[in-house]
């Protein structure tokens, strides 16, 4: 495994463990990002050779277009369901005046009784 | 068997959830409904499989789509389970009727699909659609649940991008029928495996579906339980025969620990709707340790679940409740008993376990429903009861089942009727969801490695 693919697995750890460990939703969603930064950050480094850029069409070789490709698909769909949720968290906001996970959950679950 | 054809329900579908949005003409509804299901019938019963790329492109650029017997299980559930809850709540909401629209053409192209990047951007459209079609309606209790299935499902896909990669920079390819000649390493099927496992509703991994299933309206529960899960388990069905053995041994374990764990969780819960949503956890986790014995097998369940399950949500009257949860137990002649003969085969002592545990909590169900007929579940119980004449009988089996079905049915009520026990706690995190899950998944990852 090169340093690159192991340095975008860090990120997509940090990402998790922010995730993990704080309450606040909006810092949550950040979590999120951060990690599919990283899974972006693994697709443009293994697809990159050290050739030439794939739009020049002189040269032989170059670098694979396929990956990049595929990484803005999923930026864009990453995107999508970031602003989705992004609406959810401010509409739970505005009924409960939080943003923090346990309070939300208890005081979801006590309206429900 | 051209391109055409077989993509034409996923174009039909979209362009009418597209025209949904701006009239609400019934009569438009119907002659949609009558468009995709003879097209998508035509295709079922009169097309052999076949395997081709979009575009005439060739197989290491362009998208690969594959029909086969196992995609046959797959399209037939999902059909019959749309058309029976889409014209069941024909007058329910427009926009509601177009996001139907838009999961059936997703999943439709899922269950076409050979190709790994395909099968990421059709299952994120699924889940997308999904979290709009619980949070709708503004409801606190179901948009905290959408959520919750958002931070899982988000990071889980993550993970199989991640995967994705390692395979492409190793082989060069993303077809799963070019994948299928090399040598794959265990590293990058290992996110794959993990990503699918959380999306295909495994106990323990799926922290998500108990809430999302349970909360939402009757006709979402239905779509959702019936043929949502089974995007994940489509996943898993088309990489399986990728794995080494040591994975392979492992994700059938996980669908053991599954079935299991959901219907112990399932037989100390109260509210009917959480018990049939653990009940999904356990029937999924079968159906992926079928995987085991053939990826056909593993299909079969997976319809027989789908059209039982969401007989089961819809809460509509004894006499459905009756043939799915029948169904779902495994009692001939319908569809359960067929798709359990298979796991009987595969694990002899402990599908009788399951038969036992699956009646033990599915009795509880009959308590406040009335007799009770609807015209739009008789399409669910005919499919149900149509596969008896095309499958053979195993013969001593059916005994062993019915006297084991008996008998949990019994200790089931007994045991209600006499103690009234509380709900289990959530060893797994099962309610809190984010935190304990991802460690979970992380040491997993861990132990894998080493």
């Amino acid at each position: 495994m090169n340093a690159e693919v192991f340095f975008s697995i860090v990120i997509m750890a940090i990402g998790i463990t922010i995730v993990a460990i704080k309450r606040d939703l909006m810092v949550k969603l950040i979590g999120v990002g951060i990690m599919e930064t990283g899974v972006t950050l693994s697709f443009v480094v293994l697809g990159y050779n050290g050739k030439l850029p794939p739009l020049l069409t002189l040269p032989v070789e170059r670098v694979d277009p396929l990956p990049q490709a595929l990484i803005i698909t999923s930026i864009v769909v990453g995107f999508a369901i970031s602003a989705l949720s992004l609406v959810f968290v401010l509409y739970l906001s505005s009924v409960y005046h939080t943003t923090d996970a346990v309070k939300l959950k208890k005081r979801i679950k006590k309206d429900e009784r | 068997m051209s391109a055409d054809i077989l993509l034409s329900p996923v174009l039909l579908a979209a362009f009418f959830g597209t025209i949904r949005v701006f009239t609400r003409k019934r009569w438009l509804m119907w002659f949609e409904i009558i468009l995709i299901s003879t097209c998508v019938s035509y295709i079922l019963f009169f097309q052999s499989p076949a395997t081709f790329v979009v575009g005439e492109w060739s197989s290491a650029v362009g998208v690969e789509v594959r029909y086969d017997s196992t995609s046959f299980w797959f399209i037939l559930s999902l059909l019959t389970v749309w058309v029976s809850v889409k014209a069941r709540f024909e007058r329910w909401d427009s926009f509601m009727d177009s996001l139907m629209d838009y999961l059936f053409a997703s999943l439709y192209a899922l269950f076409i699909s050979n190709d790994l990047f395909n099968m990421y951007v059709t299952i994120e459209l699924t889940s997308l659609i999904s979290f709009l079609m619980v949070g709708y309606g503004k409801n606190p209790a179901r948009i905290w649940a959408a959520l919750k299935y958002m931070f899982l499902s988000s990071i889980a896909l993550a993970f199989y991008l991640f995967g994705t990669i390692l395979l492409y920079s190793e082989t060069g390819v993303l077809s799963i029928g070019a994948l299928q000649n090399e040598k794959l390493s265990a590293f990058a099927l290992m996110f794959v495996v993990m990503a699918l496992l959380v999306k295909s509703g495994i106990f323990g991994l799926s922290a998500w579906l108990i809430d999302v299933h349970s909360m939402s309206e009757t006709p979402v529960s239905m779509l959702l339980s019936g043929v949502a899960v089974n995007a994940g388990l489509f996943g898993m069905v088309r990489i399986y025969p990728l794995l080494p053995q040591r994975l392979k041994e492992f994700v059938v374990i996980v669908g053991l620990f599954s079935a299991f764990g959901g219907g112990i969780y399932a037989f100390f819960e109260k509210k009917p709707k959480r018990v049939l949503a653990f009940s999904t956890t356990s029937q999924m986790g079968i159906a992926v340790a079928l995987l085991s014995l053939s990826p056909l097998a593993s299909a079969l369940y997976a319809f027989a679940h789908s059209s039982a399950k969401s007989l089961l949500f819809s809460r509509n009257g004894k006499f459905s409740t009756m043939i799915g949860a029948l169904s779902l137990i495994g009692i001939p002649p319908l569809a359960g008993y067929f798709a359990k003969m298979n796991f009987e085969e595969a694990f002899p002592t402990l599908s009788l376990l399951v038969v036992f545990l699956t009646s033990m909590y599915l009795v509880k169900l009959f308590k406040g429903l009335k007799w009770k007929f609807s015209p739009f579940e008789f399409l669910l119980e005919g499919v149900l009861l149509s596969s008896c004449f095309f499958m053979p009988f195993g013969g001593a089996s059916i005994f062993k089942i019915l006297i084991v079905a008996t008998g949990g049915a019994t200790a089931g009520f007994l045991i209600w009727k006499k103690a009234a026990l509380p709900p289990l706690k959530d060893v797994f995190g099962l309610e809190e969801g984010i935190a304990y899950q991802l460690w979970a998944l992380v040491i997993m990852v861990f132990v894998m490695i080493v």
